[in-house]
């Protein structure tokens, strides 16, 4: 018996809520946490404290040194809030896209959003267009929707998608995209060389308030809809037909979930760089926890994703001291692996996914 | 007789202009158990397809209670009528009783709560089914796929019922049951148009045949005016005896040597 049908066992039968509860649990003392570590050494109590006051609740705990206190509400609180919303957006995007197209291999990296973002990234430090770090996360973010849609538009084909198709036109434009990738790495210069391929290993340092509020905006407002199409999504599992006749306007219902998931992904590569693996492994991990009903789903999924990237950002920062290592590389160190094991598992329990 | 449905003089031209269904005109009145035959690729698939709006039709018009089929709001539609495809595909491991559920989806909002779980349950019933609720549907054979389909379109409740090819994969009780279920439902008012191979399956349960040949209505009419040696030598190119079961109702038996 695996971990994960052990877990499945345990949880089996309790209501979603229980996973809510949990994953809302794990999250909260994973926040907490990620507050406290890094080269300046903070407490729980400093943390929870300052937290308190920070929104009017002045209590014994608050850290009695202003620049403590300052550290955490300029520095350590933003990167983690960005860590929880970059992961509920990208797994969210993730549970939407394998959702739309009824195929658990599907995430948004793989119709060109990350590539697309890359690209639009390494256009602007290349050309120098950029001012400051909002001029590159816009560049990113208007590059990975557009390849997105890009990508939806080239593989319809008369009112209609296939989804092997739009994986393969994924390919083929991400392949576009790597070579002006390519070309930007080799037209320029060593430093902005450098902030190309930084910006690719992905990063949540420096995340500022005014970029959390609007990645934040962006990933509520997705959940919303997402939410409100959830129940469509459980009818869409039974084919494009079925669910049409069921009532389900299946191609409307695919462009608008396209363009939600393209802003909810690029919104989160724009200002954390390419972080893979999310919105493929979380999605997988709630499903095996509470079934494929979608609405069960995407709020486990906003959650695991938030917890997944929060963990993740700890480790980045404390696996090597002194260090604050590319969270991308780490999600798909443990995503890589992660990945080939459910595949090994769905191809024993189901014959595979194809 | 109202016409629930009506095709007239409808053709579909596939993208390469071969007609797949060439100028059919066809009535599934309410009350009344259509049954469509013909040979592999003769164009039934598709003609099912024309009428639950799935195509739209090259030439010809669809009407479902005297309005184009495809005119009807999406929502709208899926309360009038139900299809069951050929494909029993389902992408995730949901529960059979999650499956049934779903054919509940276009009454969302204007059925009471007891209506749904009454439909569902009939349908369940009616498909024998119950001791298949709690398993996930991938991992059911074929033919129980094809029950759970049907539960689910049953569940829809419409008084219109297009089912291609329900009884392929089942065995040969759950094909008689499928068939009484159908005959059961047209009695009951409703207008059921049903694909299926077997004639003899289709000329005892059936109030007509429609047998499609090469895109085209080859014949149209009660089982025992239709169903002759002649014809099906015809449409299928095989040589058959047509004679009276102990019931009454036509045998087709092809001739072996």
């Amino acid at each position: 018996m695996t971990a994960v049908a052990r877990l499945r066992g345990w949880i089996g039968g309790t209501p979603h809520w229980v996973t809510f509860v949990t994953l809302a649990a794990v999250l909260a003392v994973a926040a907490v946490t990620s507050a406290a570590v890094g080269q300046l050494g903070v407490g729980i109590t400093d943390v929870i404290g300052a937290l308190g006051r920070g929104i009017g609740v002045d209590n014994a705990w608050a850290p009695a040194d202003e620049i403590v206190y300052q550290a955490l509400w300029q520095i350590r609180f933003p990167r983690v809030a960005m860590s929880i919303l970059v992961g509920t957006a990208l797994a969210l995007g993730g549970a939407a896209m394998q959702a739309i197209f009824g195929n658990p291999l599907a995430e948004p990296g793989v119709v060109g959003v990350s590539s697309g973002a890359a690209l639009g990234a390494a256009a602007v430090i290349v050309t120098g267009a950029s001012v400051g770090v909002v001029g590159t996360a816009g560049a990113a973010f208007a590059g990975g929707v557009a390849t997105t849609v890009l990508v939806y538009a080239m593989a319809r084909s008369q009112g209609r998608t296939e989804v092997v198709t739009l994986l393969l036109t994924g390919i083929a434009v991400q392949a576009f995209a790597a070579a002006g990738l390519a070309f930007a790495v080799f037209s320029s210069d060593t430093s902005a060389r450098e902030q190309i391929i930084f910006w690719q290993l992905g990063s949540l340092n420096g995340a500022r308030w005014a970029e959390v509020a609007l990645v934040a905006g962006l990933t509520v407002a997705g959940l919303a809809c997402l939410l409100m199409w959830a129940r469509q999504y459980d009818l869409l599992a039974l084919g494009e037909r079925t669910a049409g006749h069921l009532g389900v306007r299946v191609e409307r219902l695919r462009a608008l979930s396209i363009i939600v998931i393209a802003v909810l992904t690029a919104g989160a590569v724009a200002f954390a760089g390419v972080i893979a693996f999310v919105g493929l492994i979380v999605p997988h991990l709630m499903r095996l926890l509470l079934g494929p009903s979608h609405r069960g789903l995407l709020v486990a999924s906003a959650l695991g994703g938030a917890v997944l990237l929060c963990l993740a950002d700890i480790a980045a920062r404390t696996l090597v001291t002194g260090a604050d290592l590319p969270i991308g590389m780490l999600t798909s160190l443990i995503g890589g692996p992660f990945f080939f094991y459910l595949l090994r598992r769905a191809r024993r329990s189901q014959g595979g996914w194809a | 007789m109202t016409a629930a449905y009506r095709a007239e003089g409808v053709t579909y031209r596939a993208p390469s202009g071969a007609a797949l269904v060439d100028d059919v005109t066809l009535e599934a009145p309410a009350g009344h158990l259509l049954a469509l035959l013909g040979p592999n690729g003769a164009g039934k698939s598709t003609l099912l397809s024309l009428m639950s709006g799935d195509l739209r039709a090259s030439a010809g018009e669809v009407t479902l209670s005297g309005r184009g089929v495809r005119e009807w709001p999406a929502a709208e539609l899926a309360r009038r009528r139900a299809v069951l495809t050929q494909a029993n595909q389902m992408a995730f491991a949901f529960r059979v009783r999650d499956v049934v559920e779903m054919g509940r989806h276009p009454w969302r909002g204007l059925a009471t709560e007891e209506a749904d779980v009454h439909a569902v349950e009939t349908a369940i019933d009616e498909t024998d089914i119950r001791h298949l609720l709690e398993r996930a549907f991938p991992s059911l054979s074929g033919g129980e796929k094809a029950r759970v389909s049907l539960a689910r379109v049953l569940a829809q409740e419409t008084p219109v019922m297009l089912l291609d090819e329900p009884t392929a994969a089942l065995d040969l009780r759950h094909q008689e049951e499928v068939m009484r279920m159908a005959r059961e439902k047209a009695r009951r008012g409703g207008a059921v148009v049903i694909v299926v191979h077997d004639l003899t399956l289709a000329a005892a349960y059936a109030d007509s045949i429609a047998i499609m040949s090469r895109a085209r209505l080859a014949a149209h009419g009660a089982p025992r005016d239709v169903l002759t040696p002649a014809l099906v030598r015809d449409v299928y190119g095989i040589d058959v005896h047509i004679v009276d079961g102990p019931d009454g109702s036509p045998l087709v038996v092809p001739v072996r040597a």
